[in-house]
C-alpha cells in the first residue's frame, strides 16, 4: 500500500480539514486500502502556507490542502479569484472558478503536481467596533488586511489598512490598536471576535480558494485504475465540499449573531462604490500576472457580461 | 587544562601560518557580526517606525513585519561565526570538562567535525533554496512581493562564515592545539 | 516505533554529550532520523524550508527586541537602583535579594510573551549583581531558571495564542486564566526560596549594617521608580492600544534608551556593544530554536507524538489518572521537544480525550502551558538552562540540580490544579 503525507495549515476543527479527512477515508475505500492519506493539520510539520506549492513540487510531502492566494509569490496567476470584487456574487464566483480551472491545471503541471479539487473559503467581510454601512464609515478605519489586494482595495476606499501577523491581531483588536479586521466569518469565530467587535459587514469583497494538490511523481506511481478511481471521487465530492463552505459560512454567521455581533450586507450604493474602487486592481492584475492571467480575466468578463 | 597564555608560546612556522589564518577568520566573523548588529538596529527602528506611523498617521508601513523577519534571520546567522569564536554558542561541557587533555582534544575534534557536517548540510540546503529563488524570481506572497533571494543570500553568507570558523577550529585542534589551551571565554577580551 | 525512539535518544545523548553545539546537534539528529527512516524524502529541502520558516516568522521577532532591551539596561545604572530599592523591602524576608529574580521575572512576564526572552532579559540584569553582592551563584541561577518560565503563563503569551486558535477557545479568556495560576506559582517559588534560605543561611551574604529605617523605605521607593515607570510604560503601550505584544519589545528598547540617556550611561561605544551583545545572544538562542524545531518536525514526520498519544487514548482511564499519565507523557516529550511543537503535534488527540473526561478546554490550556514551562528546564533540551548557561557560565549539570526543586514545585502545582480546577477557571468565567 502507498501512504501519502498530506499537509494543511488549518486547525483540526476547520471545515477544510474535515473535508480533507473525509476525502482521505473515501480514497482508502475506493482503492481497497491501497492508497492511504495521512493528514497533518494545524501546521504540525512546520509548513505553514506560502511554501506548500514548492513543498509538494519538491516531494517533501506528497500533497497539501493549500490556500491559493498564499502561492502567488511562485505563481501569480493563482491569485485570480482573489482580485477584489471581480466576482460580485455566487454565480460570478462559480463562473470564474470553472473558467480558471484549466489554467490552474497548467500551473499545477508546471510545478510537478496535480490539483484534485478546489473549495473556496467563505467570502471576506469587515469586523469592526463601529458599524460599516457606507463608504464614509470606512474613512480612517484602522483595518487589518492580509495581502496587497486588501491593502490597495481598502486604501482606495479611504480606510487605513494595517498589516500585522495573525498572532498580534487579537491583542491589538482587544486594546484598540486596530479598529477592524477584514476576514471571513469562520476566522471571526476562530478568533472569538465577539470579545472585541460589535459589527460584521459581509462585503464578500474577496474569494480565497483552497485546492487539494498531489505531487505528480506520487500520482504517477499509482496504477491507472487507482488514478481513475481517485479522480472520479474528487469530481464527485467537489460539489459537496463546496456546499460545506456555504454551510460553514451560514453556521459561523449564525454563531456570530448568537454571540451578539450585528451582521449586515452592503446595499446597492455601497456595492457600486466597491466595484469602482476595485477597477485599478483589475488592471494591475492583468498587467502583472502574465499573459495567461490577462486572457483569463478578459474571457471571464466577456462571459459574465453577456 | 593548561592556562598558558598564547603570547609566551614561541611561534614555529606552522604556528605562524595557523595564527594568520585564525586571525583572518576572526576578522571575517567580526565583520559578519557587525552586519548582524546593524540588522539588529534596523529591526528595532523598523518596529518603532511602524508604531509611530500607525498611531500618529493611521498608516501601516506595510513592510515592517515582513522585513523584521528577514532581519532576524540575518541576525541569527550572520552573528553565528563570531558567537562561536567567542565560545558563546551553547554546548554541553560535561564530558569535555572531565576528560584529560588528549581525550578532550579528541572529543572536541569529533564534536567540531560533526558540526562541520551539519553546517555543511545547511549550506547545501540553503544554496539550493537561494539559487531557486534567484532562478525562478521567487517573491514573497505578501503585499510587498519582496525578492526572497536577498534575505536567503544573507543567511547563506552567515552559514558560510560559520563554517569557515568551524573549519579553522578543526585546523587549530589538529595542528596547533596550544592555541586553544585556554578557556574560550577569555578570547572575548582579546582582539 | 521503538527502533525510531532508541535511535532518537541514542543520537541525542551521543551528539550532545560529545560537546556538539546544541543547535547543530539537534538539527543533525533530525537529519539522521529522516535519512534513516524516510529514505525517499528530500531532507535538504525540508531543512532549508523549516529553518527559513522558523527564523523569518513573526513569532520570534519579539525575542531580539527584548534581548536588546536587556543588553541596554545592563549597561545603565537601573540594575543597581533596582537592587538598592528592593533591599530594604525584602530585608526581613528570608532569602532577601534572591527574590529579585522571581519578582523581576513576574513583572517582566507581564510585558514579554516568551519565557526565553524573560529569562534572558532578567538574567542579564540580575545575575552578575546577585553574585557581586555575595549570593550563591547556583541558588540564584535556580530561581532564575524556574521563575523565567513564567513568561508563558502570565499574559501576554505567544503559546496561549497558538493554543487558543487550535483549541477554539477565546484567547482573551486564556490570557485571563493565566493570571491567578501565574501569581500563585510565583508565590510558591518565593516560599521555597525563603525556606531554602532559612535552611542554608550560608548561601546568602551576611547582613550588613542596621535594619532599614523609615527613611530607607522612602528612599527605596524613589530608587524603584525608574523600573516601575519603565514596565508601566511598556504595559501601558499595550493596554492603551499603541503597540501590539511584539511591538512592545520595541517600546521596551526605546524605554531602555531613555533610561540610559537620562542616567548619562550611553555612549556610541556602549550602544554598539549592546547591539553586538544582543546579536550574539540572539544568534545563540536562535540556533537552538532552529535545531529544536527541525528535530520536532522530523519527529512529526515519523508520527512519534501522535502514536504515543493515540496509545494513551486507548487505555480508557479515570479523569485524574488520565491527567497524571498525560503529565508524565508531556514531561517526557518536553525533555527533547520544543514547547510550541509539543502542543501542535499532540493537541488533536489529547484535547478531545481531556474534554471527554470532563475538563474545561481553558483549564487544559493552562495545564499545557505549565508542561511547556517544565520543558524549558528539563535536560537534555531545556531553553532556560541554555540561556542561563550562556549568561552565567554555570554548567548545564549544575543548573539542572539547581532548578530541580522548582521543577518539583511545578509538577505539584499542576497536580493541584487538576484537583482544584477552579483556580484556573474562576476568573475567566467571572469576567467572561
Ligand atoms: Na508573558
Ligand atoms: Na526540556
Amino acid at each position: 500500500a502507498t501512504t501519502w503525507t498530506v499537509v494543511t495549515p488549518w486547525p483540526e476543527s476547520n471545515f477544510h480539514v474535515k473535508n480533507l479527512r473525509d476525502f482521505a477515508e473515501r480514497v482508502e475505500e475506493v482503492t481497497d486500502g491501497e492508497v492511504m492519506i495521512e493528514v497533518h493539520a494545524g501546521g504540525d510539520l512546520g509548513l505553514r502556507g506560502p511554501e506548500l506549492l514548492t513543498s509538494v513540487r519538491d516531494g517533501i510531502i506528497q500533497g497539501a490542502d493549500m490556500l491559493l492566494t498564499q502561492q502567488v509569490g511562485d505563481a501569480p496567476l493563482l491569485g485570480v479569484e482573489s482580485v477584489p470584487y471581480l466576482t460580485r456574487n455566487h454565480e460570478d464566483a462559480a463562473l470564474l472558478r470553472s473558467m480558471a480551472w484549466p489554467y490552474y491545471e497548467g500551473v499545477a503541471a508546471q510545478f510537478n503536481q496535480k490539483f484534485l479539487y478546489t473549495v473556496p473559503w467563505p467570502g471576506q467581510g469587515v469586523f469592526s467596533k463601529r458599524p460599516v454601512e457606507k463608504v464614509d464609515d470606512l474613512r480612517g478605519l484602522r483595518l487589518r488586511t492580509v495581502d496587497k489586494n486588501g491593502t490597495d482595495f481598502f486604501n482606495a476606499l479611504g480606510a487605513s489598512p494595517i498589516q500585522m501577523p495573525w498572532g498580534e491581531v487579537i491583542p491589538a483588536f482587544a486594546s484598540g490598536a486596530i479598529d477592524g479586521v477584514a476576514t471571513s466569518s469562520p476566522s471571526g469565530v476562530d478568533g472569538s471576535f465577539w470579545d472585541f467587535a460589535k459589527h460584521f459587514n459581509k462585503l464578500d469583497w474577496q474569494l480565497a480558494p483552497d485546492v487539494l494538490s498531489i505531487n505528480l511523481d506520487a500520482w504517477n506511481a499509482l496504477s491507472e485504475t487507482q488514478r481513475a478511481a481517485i479522480e472520479s471521487l474528487a469530481a464527485e465530492r467537489q460539489p459537496v465540499y463546496q456546499q460545506s463552505s456555504k454551510d460553514e459560512d451560514d453556521s459561523a454567521t449564525a454563531l456570530l449573531v448568537e454571540r451578539g455581533i450585528e451582521v449586515s450586507a452592503p446595499d446597492e450604493a455601497f456595492s457600486a462604490a466597491l466595484s469602482e474602487a476595485a477597477q485599478p486592481q483589475w488592471q494591475a492584475f492583468r498587467q502583472s500576472a502574465g499573459s495567461d492571467a490577462d486572457a483569463l480575466v478578459k474571457a471571464y468578463l466577456e462571459a459574465r457580461d453577456q | 587544562m593548561s592556562e598558558q597564555p598564547v603570547a609566551t608560546v614561541a611561534p614555529t612556522g606552522l604556528d605562524a601560518l595557523v595564527r594568520r589564518l585564525v586571525r583572518g577568520g576572526n576578522r571575517l566573523s567580526q565583520a559578519a557580526a557587525a552586519l548582524a548588529a546593524v540588522a539588529m538596529a534596523s529591526l528595532f527602528m523598523l518596529m518603532l517606525a511602524e508604531i509611530v506611523a500607525r498611531n500618529l498617521y493611521s498608516r501601516s508601513l506595510g513592510f515592517s513585519w515582513e522585513i523584521s523577519g528577514y532581519l532576524l534571520g540575518a541576525v541569527i546567522f550572520l552573528g553565528s561565526g563570531w558567537t562561536l569564536r567567542n565560545g558563546r554558542h551553547i554546548r554541553i561541557m560535561l564530558l569535555l570538562e572531565h576528560a584529560g587533555p588528549r581525550m578532550r582534544r579528541g572529543l572536541d575534534l569529533i564534536a567540531t567535525l560533526i558540526a562541520v557536517l551539519v553546517v555543511g548540510q545547511l549550506i547545501h540546503a540553503f544554496s539550493i533554496m537561494t539559487w531557486q529563488s534567484w532562478a525562478n524570481g521567487v517573491v514573497s506572497s505578501t503585499s510587498e512581493q519582496f525578492p526572497l533571494v536577498w534575505p536567503r543570500l544573507a543567511i547563506l553568507l552567515g552559514l558560510v562564515v560559520w563554517e569557515i570558523q568551524l573549519l579553522l577550529r578543526v585546523l587549530v585542534l589538529c595542528l596547533a592545539p596550544r592555541l586553544l589551551n585556554f578557556d574560550e571565554r577569555q578570547l572575548e577580551t582579546m582582539s | 516505533m521503538s527502533a525510531i525512539l532508541l535511535t532518537l535518544l541514542g543520537c541525542i545523548l551521543l551528539l550532545l554529550s560529545a560537546g556538539v553545539w546544541v543547535g547543530a546537534g539537534l538539527a543533525g539528529v533530525g537529519v539522521v532520523l529522516l535519512e534513516v527512516f524516510r529514505p525517499m524524502m528530500p531532507v535538504e529541502r525540508l531543512l532549508s524550508q523549516t529553518v527559513w520558516n522558523t527564523v523569518t516568522g513573526p513569532e520570534l521577532v519579539a525575542l531580539p527586541l527584548f534581548i536588546l532591551m536587556g543588553e541596554i539596561l545592563f549597561r545603565t545604572r537601573l540594575t543597581k537602583l533596582l537592587f538598592d530599592g528592593l533591599a530594604p523591602w525584602v530585608d526581613r524576608i528570608p532569602g532577601r535579594l534572591l527574590h529579585t529574580n522571581i519578582l523581576g521575572c513576574t513583572l517582566f512576564a507581564a510585558i514579554s510573551g516568551s519565557s526565553a526572552a524573560t529569562t534572558a532579559t532578567v538574567g542579564r540584569i540580575t545575575s552578575s549583581e546577585l553574585i557581586a553582592r555575595g549570593y550563591d551563584a547556583r541558588t540564584a541561577a535556580g530561581g532564575l531558571a524556574g521563575a523565567g518560565t513564567l513568561g508563558f503563563l502570565i499574559p501576554p503569551s505567544t503559546i496561549m495564542i497558538i493554543y487558543g486558535v487550535l483549541a477554539q477557545v477565546s484567547i482573551l479568556k486564556m490570557f485571563i486564566a493565566g493570571i491567578i495560576p501565574g501569581l500563585l506559582l510565583a508565590l510558591c517559588f518565593m516560599l521555597y526560596t525563603g525556606a531554602n534560605a532559612m535552611i542554608y543561611p550560608q548561601r546568602l551574604p551576611p547582613r550588613e549594617g542596621p535594619r532599614p529605617a523609615f527613611k530607607d523605605y522612602v528612599r527605596a521607593l524613589g530608587q524603584l521608580a525608574p523600573v516601575v515607570l519603565l514596565i508601566g510604560f511598556v504595559v501601558g503601550s499595550m493596554l492603551g492600544g499603541f503597540a501590539t505584544p511584539t511591538e512592545a519589545g520595541a517600546i521596551g528598547v526605546f524605554g531602555a534608551l531613555v533610561v540610559g540617556a537620562l542616567q548619562r550611561c550611553l555612549s556610541p561605544r556602549t550602544l554598539w556593544d549592546a547591539l553586538l551583545g544582543a546579536a550574539q545572544v540572539t544568534s545563540m538562542i536562535g540556533l537552538i530554536i532552529v535545531g529544536a524545531v527541525f528535530l520536532s518536525v522530523a519527529m512529526g514526520f515519523l508520527s512519534i507524538p501522535r502514536t504515543i498519544s493515540g496509545a494513551i487514548s486507548d487505555l480508557g482511564l479515570s479523569p485524574f489518572m488520565l491527567i497524571l499519565l498525560l503529565l508524565v507523557f508531556y514531561i517526557l516529550l518536553g525533555t527533547v521537544l520544543e514547547g510550541m511543537s509539543i502542543i501542535v503535534m499532540t493537541l488533536p488527540i489529547t484535547l478531545p480525550l481531556v474534554i471527554q473526561a470532563g475538563f474545561d478546554p481553558i483549564w487544559f490550556g493552562v495545564f499545557l502551558i505549565l508542561v511547556v514551562e517544565m520543558a524549558q528546564i528539563t535536560p537534555p533540551v531545556g531553553f532556560n538552562l541554555f540561556v542561563i548557561n550562556g549568561i552565567t557560565g554555570l554548567s548545564i549539570a549544575t543548573l539542572v540540580r539547581a532548578v530541580l526543586p522548582f521543577f518539583v514545585i511545578m509538577v505539584l502545582f499542576t497536580l493541584g490544579l487538576a484537583l482544584v480546577p477552579e483556580i484556573v477557571t474562576w476568573l475567566p468565567n467571572r469576567l467572561g
